[in-house]
């Protein structure tokens, strides 16, 4: 028998979900990148589903609340503010199904109004609820079997997700962790989770004794507790989820407060609901705050529940860890794991009886102290004690803690980079995701001076840009790959040009591709339009009378329209552009041009191997790729056969012999290394290798020497369009790119001496490459923290520590050409 | 189980602990992390071909660095350390076959020193890296005309 009191839970916990969600997708319309990247190519179909269907649940979401409501409006003492509440409830349903709102939320200031305004009719609801259902805490929470809970949770936490540590699946590229490391992994989780659960269960009991001075105060107690719960969940709110959107400020700090509040007075009715059935029932502020948890002390029934919450979480992480915004929501699963495990734990703690002596109650927390002092301190000696110098336990355990996301949690809040500079970061910020409703001039982008036509032979441009395709799954890099025949006989072919030390300038295609046609860093911004002016590459192909074959997305509407544009995959969903389907269109339409037709300038981006369209996909049947993400790999295995027939039609219209084909990526692709999925907004070194392959015509690829080993950008692309076209480009310095091709007599030896500035599109983490393409610094401002990789014998590097010169070093030259793009767009960062 | 009302000095016992733990974790860290050697190993754009020592000891830290290495081989070559020079650009290409400037580098050196077949070797795996260079394609000329060429 479901009693009504957890019906009514239910529905109070559904309609805050949809708040929630209500507000959520508002911020990330309001948020500059989120909008660009996933509301406009609608790459979550569940959130295009819930913008066309959101009046309608909205009016589901307020039938429950209302039937929940109704006996209370029938009692005379409270029909007014139940009925107002219905009333302007109904009157906002009518206005949503009229006006499609939702539909209609664009990146502007509304969207924030809207995400704030979401919040409010839970927050009123709840203050109804608390007037309707009362029920108040009698007793004091209990200290003892406070800590006790916190430490017995602590235990059942780290043992459930140490004990699947060892099974997260490790795919090809992840490094697979030794015994003894994951000794040393399991040592500094335990020591971390029981720290953490007393240091929250002490939080607890600070505002119980607070509560309780000079006199017994169980509802200031209760109260304390839920107001503590609300600024917890606003820092959560703001760490956890705001900081890895780039959303920050004093709105991030409105909009997570609120969310705080809401929740906690949403759980608080909850509570109150789940107590209601038993108004008699003595309980202690914690019983009560713990109540939508567990409401009885069952032991039989907190040990199943735990049980239930092992597995769910376990399942959960598994399917979401390769959509997870770089362990964003894994976080979050874990954080309420955390939460649950001490409510069921703490139900089945009997406390009675079993009063700790204040001496226990003090020597407890002390213990556990010592231990994670001691665990920690310990860390540097592992090397000598597992007789392996070269050891170093803080890589070690970020990479346990990447198959723990219960211990990352813990790990990224209490460990902070010993050179952690905050005003470094905050300047990087500053100057990071800046917002659409800030203005800023487009500046010229000119490699030449006054750009006339070019005199000479102009080739047809083929610029495939393959978004998140790596290297090592193209057999011209990696020699075990069998499965891209088509590009690798390609590649050899006379005039073909693979350029082995390729990265991207920026880990995102928000940013990499309009890079790639302005031929250098550009603000980080989405945009500053009109794109125009710094459209090199645009400007080149109009100037030179190039006709556009061009695939329409989010990004290429930065284009100029006209002269008219012949855009390829119009009327596919954005999320459905396949490298086949485009390169098969395209060929039907090179197919009706005359003989006097202009050159051709052919561009697409498909999105074959979006990591949305590779997790849990599983090759077709038959095919195989071990050692390699199979369905990537069968995704690359097809884009190959497609590229292999595509050149073949090019070869037999005769095209080919007067094309430039530029095959390359926007950006690579973590595929599991450590647990990592995606791109979000880091500089992996998976992220940033790229394939560049860059075949001439036979009347250029004898006039040009290529450095194959220097290190080369996705933005000397358009450079290196002008250099074969004739033009003499100018060096624009290190944020921009350079010719990949140069006269045989020419050197540049600067450029593998140089370091460039790399950046995440969607966050401010910026890096530097030097070394010629060797040493990968990464300063991320997201987590505080700097970290470095060696790019030498492994394709995907090997981390390295951080000498002081190093990090002092690569932070000014970041800080110095991340100063200088603004000085170039005249932008002034607000502290 | 009832307890009676604290006073002050006991509430703030949570309070005391919850301070010596903000202590505890936030001196920990920085002895989590080993020390890592602090001399600028960096590479600028000035060859400082009079710090073999400082690159050498940078070497010692940073083994695999083959920037290192060929900035170390050129400023042996300065010195007129032909031996050295010619150990670190091969030491080097054990670590990355795939240079093209250090095979260049070390086929100039040996051809420099008369091993002629050597410096053809190397120039030949330099312009598979360095297509049309024009460095690499005199030094492949110069080996293939023989040792007579060496002499000029």
């Amino acid at each position: 028998v479901i009693r009504r009191s957890a019906l009514f839970a239910l529905a109070r916990a559904a309609n805050a979900s949809f708040f929630v969600a209500t507000s959520l997708y508002c911020l990330l319309t309001y948020n500059a990148f989120a909008y660009q990247q996933f509301i406009r190519p609608h790459l979550i179909s569940a959130l295009t589903g819930f913008t066309t269907w959101h009046g309608e649940m909205y009016w589901v979401a307020l039938l429950v609340t209302a039937l929940t409501l109704l006996p209370s409006a029938t009692r005379a003492a409270t029909p007014l503010r139940v009925w107002m509440y219905l009333a302007v409830s109904a009157a906002i349903g009518v206005w949503l199904l009229a006006a499609q709102v939702l539909p209609q939320v664009e990146n502007s200031r509304r969207s924030l109004i809207l995400a704030l305004v979401a919040l409010l009719p839970p927050i009123w609801l709840a203050v109804l609820d608390h007037g309707a259902v009362v029920i108040e805490p009698v007793e004091p929470s209990d200290r003892g079997r406070l800590l006790k809970s916190a430490v017995i949770a602590a235990v059942v936490t780290w043992a459930v997700y140490a004990a699947a540590a060892p099974l997260r699946p490790r795919p090809s590229g992840g490094i697979a962790i030794s015994m003894r490391e994951l000794a040393l992994g399991w040592s500094s989780s335990a020591s971390s989770h029981l720290m953490v659960f007393v240091a929250i269960a002490l939080a607890a009991l600070a505002l119980r004794e607070v509560a309780h001075v000079g006199r017994s105060r169980p509802r200031l107690e209760y109260g304390l507790l839920v107001g503590g719960w609300a600024a917890g969940l606003t820092l959560v709110v703001l760490r956890i989820i705001f900081a890895p959107i780039a959303f920050d400020g004093p709105a991030a700090w409105a909009v997570a407060a609120l969310a705080g509040l809401m929740i906690a007075l949403t759980w608080s009715s909850i509570a109150r609901y789940r107590y209601a059935d038993d108004p008699a029932r003595r309980s202690t502020a914690m019983d009560l705050w713990l109540a939508p948890i567990a409401s009885g002390r069952s032991r039989a029934a907190s040990f199943v529940g735990l049980l239930a919450v092992a597995v769910i979480a376990g399942v959960m992480t598994r399917r979401v860890a390769g959509l997870d915004w770089h362990f964003m929501i894994q976080k979050l699963i874990a954080l309420v794991v955390w939460l649950v495990a001490f409510g069921f734990v703490h139900a089945a703690v009997n406390g009675a009886g079993h009063a700790w002596s204040e001496r226990r109650l003090v020597a407890v927390p002390l213990i556990v102290l010592g231990v994670y002092a001691a665990d920690t301190a310990a860390l540097p000696r592992w090397p000598e004690w597992m007789k392996a110098p070269t050891l170093r336990p803080d890589f070690v355990l970020d990479s346990y803690a990447a198959v723990d996301p219960s211990y990352l949690l813990i790990r990224d809040a209490l460990t902070s980079d010993p050179g952690a500079d905050p005003a470094f970061y905050a300047y990087l910020r500053a100057n990071s995701t800046i917002h659409p409703s800030v203005p800023v001039e487009p500046v010229d982008v000119d490699f030449v001076g006054p750009l006339t036509p070019a005199p000479g032979f102009k080739p047809h441009i083929f610029l495939f840009l393959i978004d998140s395709l790596r290297p090592d799954y193209v057999s011209s890099y990696n020699a075990s790959v069998t499965f891209t025949p088509r590009i690798g006989a390609f590649s050899v072919e006379p005039g073909t040009f693979v350029f082995a030390r390729a990265f991207t300038r920026y880990g995102g295609t928000g940013l990499s591709v309009p890079a790639i046609w302005a031929g250098g860093m550009i603000l980080h911004k989405e945009y500053v339009t009109p794109f125009a002016p710094m459209n090199a590459l645009e400007k080149l192909i109009l100037r030179n009378g190039y006709q556009r074959y061009i695939t329409k997305d989010h990004i290429s509407e930065l284009l100029t329209p006209s002269p008219p544009i012949v855009w390829l995959d119009h009327d596919v969903p954005e999320m459905e552009h396949t490298f086949c389907g485009t390169v098969r269109e395209l060929e039907t339409k090179l197919r009706v041009r005359g003989p006097d037709a202009p050159p051709l300038f052919a561009h697409t981006r498909p999105l074959d191997l979006h990591v949305s369209k590779i997790r849990g996909v599983a090759p077709p049947p038959g095919e195989s790729y071990p050692g390699f993400s199979e369905a990537y790999a069968a995704r690359v295995h097809r884009i190959d056969a497609c590229f292999g027939e595509f050149v073949d039609s090019l070869k037999q219209s005769g095209i080919y012999e007067s094309s430039a084909i530029v095959v390359m990526s926007d950006h690579g692709d973590s595929l599991g290394e450590e647990q990592r999925w995606g791109h979000a907004y880091t500089l992996f070194p998976e992220v940033m290798r790229i394939p560049l392959i860059v075949h001439l015509p036979p009347m250029l690829a004898g006039r040009f020497a290529a450095d194959l080993g220097r290190v080369s950008f996705s933005t000397d692309v358009t450079p290196t369009l002008y250099a074969l076209l004739g033009y003499h480009p100018a060096d624009m310095g290190s944020l921009f790119g350079a010719p990949l091709f140069d006269a045989p007599d020419v050197d540049r030896p600067r450029r593998r001496r140089e370091s460039f500035l790399l950046a995440s599109s969607y966050g401010a983490v910026y890096g530097t490459m030097s070394g010629n393409g060797r040493k990968l610094y990464i300063a991320d401002a997201i987590n505080e923290r700097d970290d470095a990789y060696e790019l030498n014998r492994d394709a995907l590097g090997a981390r390295v520590g951080i000498s002081n010169a190093d990090r002092v070093r690569n932070r000014r030259l970041i800080r110095e050409q991340v100063a200088q793009l603004a000085a170039l767009y005249r932008f002034t960062p607000q502290p | 189980m009832v307890i009676g009302p604290p006073g002050w000095t006991r509430a703030m016992r949570p309070f005391a602990l919850l301070a010596l733990y903000a202590l505890v974790i936030r001196g920990l860290p920085e002895r989590m992390q080993p020390a890592v050697p602090s001399d600028d190993c960096a590479i600028g754009e000035s060859r400082d071909r009079g710090q073999i020592g400082r690159l050498e000891r940078c070497l010692a830290t940073y083994s695999d660095d083959v920037e290192l290495m060929t900035e170390l081989g050129a400023s042996y070559e300065a010195a007129g350390q032909g031996d050295r020079a010619e150990a670190i650009y091969r030491r080097s290409l054990a670590i990355d076959p795939d240079d093209g400037d250090v095979h260049l580098r070390l086929g100039e050196l040996l051809w420099r020193r008369g091993d002629v077949a050597g410096a053809g070797r190397e120039a030949a795996d330099a312009l598979k890296l360095q297509p049309g260079r024009r460095r690499v394609l005199d030094l492949l000329r110069r080996t293939q005309a023989g040792p007579s060429g060496a002499a000029q």
